[in-house]
């Protein structure tokens, strides 16, 4: 008998007193006995609870039919049994996490319930600031870290109840597309992509419901790519980054990972919004993402790279593209071939430039007081990127040539809006390097998204051939602040097919 | 040709920046900057326009409460 058996049946052999006596003792008394309140006739053993997608244990939470202390008790049993091969974790906060659980119940029994967030665990990349909880980018430059506030994704994921299990592992100061420590849970022996790797490892890997991740040239797509799961890089001023350890100022952005495209809008709904904190944060209203998952996508305009440009990606992220647009074709979605823009054969180096110019700023501090700390593993891995070597390099940059980028920029971004005069969404590959190798090719349209900052989502698309088993991912892009867009054609096309549904043999 | 940047370039640049990178790291360093003017190269093949202002970073809005102006 597990634990989670003997939670329920204990529910069945509480009296009435023992309710009453949870609803009228103080916060802290009644937190402990709260998931007595819960039925617990609907849930399965736990193991079951951790394949229920994010909405699906939201609504038997919101029925009490599940605990919130069941569900995070579940999901730290998991990373126990798993986390030792998996590596998606930095920090397990599981006193905190157990803590906050019973005190969402305590809230949910005396209705005060918060919404589809309430109760759900989640992780938060090891670059988000969390009060109180070690948070240190991989790096010894920052390993006695602990931030005195929360970031401002963190703290409006707590204020919809989401229950904070711990933080998810990255390269040092999130740089590459390689997670040290983190394997891939569809094939162990490979690396989990990065550089939100343990944030989808964790997720691919029912740990997690859902996770934050951050993107400076893709490190959101990639990761889910690789992971089979569903990863939101949305508009640049979209989510706030307060309070995130930066890469480049410019260019990061950070977003949800989860399983299905309706866990990822709900956990968008949380995130977005103004933030005067964030010097970059939009003052727009926050539309309903859930809703609009459902809107028809009838007549869409939706735009295929030209085959010139296809041929460069590899054949099996090309061909699950190719038919991932006869899916959506057969949903009554219009595909064209478009023209690329003049200027995308230079997004890549303008965003190289630009990031490591602005990395170099943020860096400079500890070049000078804290040099001989980096390195987190350059030891060991090979495939780690040499931070400290990467940015005393862009530190000897000029303010000429980052401006000349930035020009540039503006140049790439005006162009890409004109190819959306004429399209609604974009299809891409979200080229997974799991199955490429690791030195994944030049053209995979993910930094180009983070030089003009337009939304672009990673959704499951398929499974690779040779070698076997590996997902791939499909890139939807939309105008900017079409997020929305973006994740009702994710939502269509993940409804008409199964890629989501699989698991990893874990 | 001989590429005119080497160490010593790479040393005179960072102490004008104000950093001391060590006499066995330059090598490195000038690889990776080697790779970044590669880049620049790569950015400065394609026509720009005089009158094409940069992605700004700084930029005055309207506060909608009616407060001071804001800095973004």
């Amino acid at each position: 008998m597990t634990e989670h058996d003997a939670t329920r049946r204990s529910f069945l052999q509480h009296s009435a007193a023992a309710i009453t006596a949870a609803l009228l003792s103080p916060l802290t008394e009644s937190a402990a006995s709260a998931s007595l309140l819960f039925s617990p006739q609907a849930a399965g053993p736990a193991e079951e609870l951790l394949t229920l997608s994010l909405v699906e244990a939201a609504e038997l939470i919101r029925n009490k039919k599940i605990s919130p202390l069941e569900l995070t008790r579940a999901a730290l049993d998991r990373i126990a049994d798993l986390d030792a091969k998996v590596g998606a974790f930095r920090t397990v906060a599981a006193d905190q996490a157990l803590a906050a659980a019973r005190i969402a119940e305590t809230e949910i029994v005396q209705g005060n319930y918060r919404g589809p967030l309430h109760g759900i665990p989640v992780g938060f990349k090891d670059t988000n600031y969390t009060q109180g909880i070690l948070t240190t980018a991989r790096s010894r430059v920052l390993q006695d870290f602990i931030p005195a506030y929360d970031a401002t994704v963190v703290r409006r994921l707590k204020e919809a109840g989401a229950i904070l299990i711990g933080k998810t592992n990255l390269p040092e100061f999130s740089f590459g597309g390689y997670t040290p420590g983190t394997q891939n849970p569809w094939d162990l022996s490979r690396n989990a992509g990065g550089s939100s790797g343990g944030s989808a490892a964790a997720v691919a890997a029912g740990m997690l419901w859902g996770a934050t991740g951050g993107d400076t040239s893709g490190s959101i797509r990639n990761p889910a790519s690789t992971c089979g799961v569903v990863g939101l890089k949305p508009t640049f001023g979209l989510v706030s980054r307060y309070g995130v350890i930066p890469i480049s100022w410019t260019l990061d952005h950070v977003g949800p990972i989860a399983r299905t495209v309706e866990d990822t809008a709900v956990l968008l709904q949380a995130m977005a919004g103004y933030d005067p904190q964030d010097d970059f944060s939009a003052r727009l209203a926050v539309p309903d993402y859930r809703n609009a998952l459902r809107s028809n996508i009838r007549a869409m305009r939706v735009g295929l790279p030209p085959a010139s440009y296809m041929e460069q990606i590899h054949p099996e992220s090309r061909r699950a593209t190719e038919e991932a647009s006869r899916t959506l074709q057969q949903l009554g979605v219009q595909i064209r071939e478009i023209a690329l823009p003049p200027a995308l054969e230079l997004a890549r180096p303008i965003q190289r430039i630009v990031r490591i110019c602005e990395a170099a700023a943020y860096h400079r501090q500890f070049l000078l007081s804290k040099a001989g700390q980096y390195g987190f593993d350059n030891a060991t891995t090979p495939q780690a990127p040499d931070v400290r070597t990467n940015v005393e390099a862009g530190s000897l940059l000029t303010a000429s040539q980052y401006l000349r980028c930035q020009r540039l920029r503006k140049v790439f971004v005006q162009q890409m809006l004109e190819i959306f005069e004429s399209i609604d969404a974009l299809l891409t590959p979200a080229t997974s390097p799991a199955f490429s190798g690791q030195s994944s090719t030049s053209v995979s349209f993910r930094p180009e998204m983070n030089v003009c900052g337009f939304p672009a989502i990673s959704v499951p698309a398929g499974f690779s051939v040779n070698p076997a088993g590996l997902p791939i991912g499909l890139q939807i892009v939309a105008r900017p602040f079409q997020d929305a867009l973006v994740l009702n054609l994710a939502y269509a096309y993940e409804s008409a097919t199964e890629w989501h549904k699989r698991r990893p043999p874990l | 040709m001989q590429n005119p940047v080497t160490v010593e370039t790479i040393r005179a640049l960072a102490r004008s920046n104000g950093l001391e990178i060590p006499e066995d790291r330059l090598e490195i360093v000038l690889k990776d900057y080697l790779g970044f003017l590669e880049l620049m190269k790569e950015v400065d093949s394609f026509p720009l326009d005089m009158a094409a202002e940069p992605i700004t970073t700084l930029s005055l809005v309207p506060d909608n409460s009616g407060s001071d102006p804001v800095t973004r």
